[in-house]
């Protein structure tokens, strides 16, 4: 393993870990408000200070990072299982129902992609409670990120279609659904992993900007995106380098999941 | 014994017959001309849907007056002609799209045409400035990283690429309006990393070809391996590129343009959006479609016009 992967490793399991354990480790509820000290320096007390509410940034940045982190990948295996399996029985079945799907997914492909998602996110209703926002914004982003991956699982079916032992293992009498499952499938492993590590950065990056213009997560749920949105105030922030943890957190991690690819895998 | 004819499919293609494929490239043409008029269809029968189910459509202001009887109302509506049948309805409304008229929309109170065609002039100035700006900086650094095979320059390069594309769109806008830096320069930050990344390890690609190589070996210069081996060869997908840049350009407008407010056609996705103003979103979605389709669709056929096809 290359020096740089173990480090992606490194960074990312030890801020999964961290964030994972919030409840164990932030001193105070994100939500908490500390009234008598709004827009607090970092102290012994506040870590990162507090925000204009009073509100603890070190804890808002432990939670934060576990809603990012936890939703992102489960936003990239919804999209991922959906690449799968549309991907799989085009690649599979060809002919006019491989057309069909394959048409669709181009027609998607040539949607761009932010005014996809927030024409969808503005049909949803706006007004709505904060763990519903949240789940509405990383459904929507597993629902609509499918369509590349699609192309390149349908490629790799393709490609295993042709391949001798399948025609050997369909001459001897294999039925499709086990070819698919005991065949196919297995060897779409490293393809399903590598489009499941490319969709989580993408949706983190869309969810946080989705947050920074109104359309994500709603408060007083904490996610990086809606920590990025205090910095819309940029005129102090050389005087207060503390409010840019979350941007350092997110590119992190960010970088994390590209380096864990590889250049070449992800330009691919 | 009579020797049976071998299949057209099954004969071999005949070898150094290299011409120019016109027939495919119109078939190539119209097979996208057709997925656009569907783009165009689909779209028109989305906005139609969203228009005609929304909550107050077709309501005249004179059924709210209490002196009419039931009977005068329903002859008011059954006047209004938008509460027609859902088909007579369906085909006026692509009609009217056709004829580039797209209602009226919800949050401006304004025609939709109108505030495309007002909004779209700040948005073209803008890609106008970030697209060649975007490309002349990535071209020139993917030549020259490659061409100089520098390792440090190459990790320098791809740590500055990689910080930036770990930086949300609206972060880069951010910092863009409140150092009054404008919409142009955002866009091209956002731009340039991704393209670079790509435009590098395409160069990288095929300066790494067997022709190449042994182009180098026998002790051809730089540039010239540049001009006569590397760049016909990477031309091609470098095309394709840059008509995906268009498509990543039109969906940075939205985060830069609403952050700098800027008065284009991203500012107005935004706030249609943030307005459920959906007849609006809905045609700002299929416009820039339709215009992204029509880049990649040019370059396509500019690739195929380019490629010489075997016989």
């Amino acid at each position: 393993m290359k020096v740089d992967r173990k480090i992606a490793w490194f960074v990312i399991l030890g801020l999964v870990t961290v964030c994972m354990c919030a409840q164990l480790i932030a001193p105070a509820n994100y939500a908490k408000q500390f009234r008598e000290a709004p827009n607090a320096s970092p102290s012994k007390q506040f870590l990162l200070g507090t925000d204009d509410l009073g509100r603890d940034r070190f804890s808002r940045l432990l939670y934060g990072g576990r809603v990012s982190l936890l939703l992102a990948p489960a936003a990239a295996l919804l999209s991922t299982c959906l690449a799968a399996g549309l991907g799989t029985v085009a690649g599979y079945s060809g002919g006019m129902l491989a057309r069909i799907l394959m048409g669709t997914v181009d027609l998607f492909l040539s949607l761009p992609w932010f005014f996809l998602l927030i024409t969808v996110r503005a049909t949803l209703p706006l007004d709505v409670s904060p763990m519903t926002s949240v789940t509405v914004t990383f459904a929507l982003l597993g629902f609509l990120g499918w369509a590349a991956s699609a192309r390149v699982v349908y490629a790799g079916v393709r490609a295993l279609r042709s391949s001798d032992f399948i025609t050997t293992a369909r001459s001897c009498g294999c039925v499709p659904w086990r070819t698919l499952a005991v065949h196919i499938m297995p060897n779409l492993k490293p393809i399903l992993w590598a489009q499941f590590l490319v969709s989580i950065p993408a949706f983190i990056l869309a969810e946080a900007n989705l947050t920074m213009l109104g359309l994500g997560v709603a408060e007083p749920l904490p996610s990086w995106g809606s920590l990025l949105k205090e910095l819309e105030n940029y005129d102090n922030l050389s005087a207060q380098p503390w409010r840019l943890a979350p941007l350092v957190l997110l590119m992190l991690v960010v970088w994390g999941f590209q380096a864990l690819l590889g250049h070449d895998e992800v330009m691919a | 014994m009579r020797l049976r004819a071998i299949p057209k499919s099954q004969r071999l293609p005949e070898l150094a017959t290299v011409r120019t494929n016109w027939v495919c490239i119109l078939q190539h043409l119209l097979r996208r001309v057709a997925a656009l008029v569907l783009i165009v269809l689909a779209g028109g029968i989305l906005c139609a849907t969203l228009v005609r189910f929304s909550p107050g459509f077709g309501i005249d202001e004179r059924e709210l007056d209490s002196r009419l009887n039931s009977a005068s109302i329903a002859a008011i509506r059954d006047s209004h002609p938008d509460n027609r049948s859902l088909p007579n309805f369906y085909a006026q409304y692509i009609r009217n799209i056709l004829r580039g008229e797209f209602g009226t929309s919800e949050t401006f109170q304004r025609p939709i045409s109108e505030l495309m065609r007002e909004r779209s002039n700040v948005s073209l100035r803008s890609l106008a400035l970030a697209l060649p700006g975007a490309w002349m900086l990535v071209l020139t650094g993917a030549i020259l990283i490659t061409a100089v095979r520098n390792r440090g320059l190459d990790v320098f390069s791809s740590v500055l690429a990689g910080a930036l594309m770990a930086t949300p769109a609206a972060m880069v806008a951010l910092w863009a309006a409140s150092t009054g830096r404008g919409t142009g320069i955002a866009l091209i930050l956002i731009l340039v990393p991704t393209l670079y990344r790509y435009a590098r390890n395409i160069l990288e690609r095929s300066f790494r070809k067997m022709h190449v190589m042994a182009a180098r070996a026998r002790g051809i210069s730089t540039s010239s391996l540049l001009v006569w081996h590397v760049l016909p060869v990477a031309a091609p997908q470098i095309i394709g590129l840059f008509a995906v840049s268009i498509s990543m350009a039109f969906g940075a407008l939205i985060p830069v343009e609403f952050i700098c407010d800027s008065p284009g056609i991203g500012q107005l996705a935004l706030q249609a959006a943030l307005g459920r103003d959906l007849p609006l979103l809905v045609t700002l979605t299929m416009v820039v479609t339709v215009l992204t389709f029509m880049a990649n669709t040019a370059a396509d056929a500019f690739n195929e016009a380019m490629t010489p096809v075997s016989a």
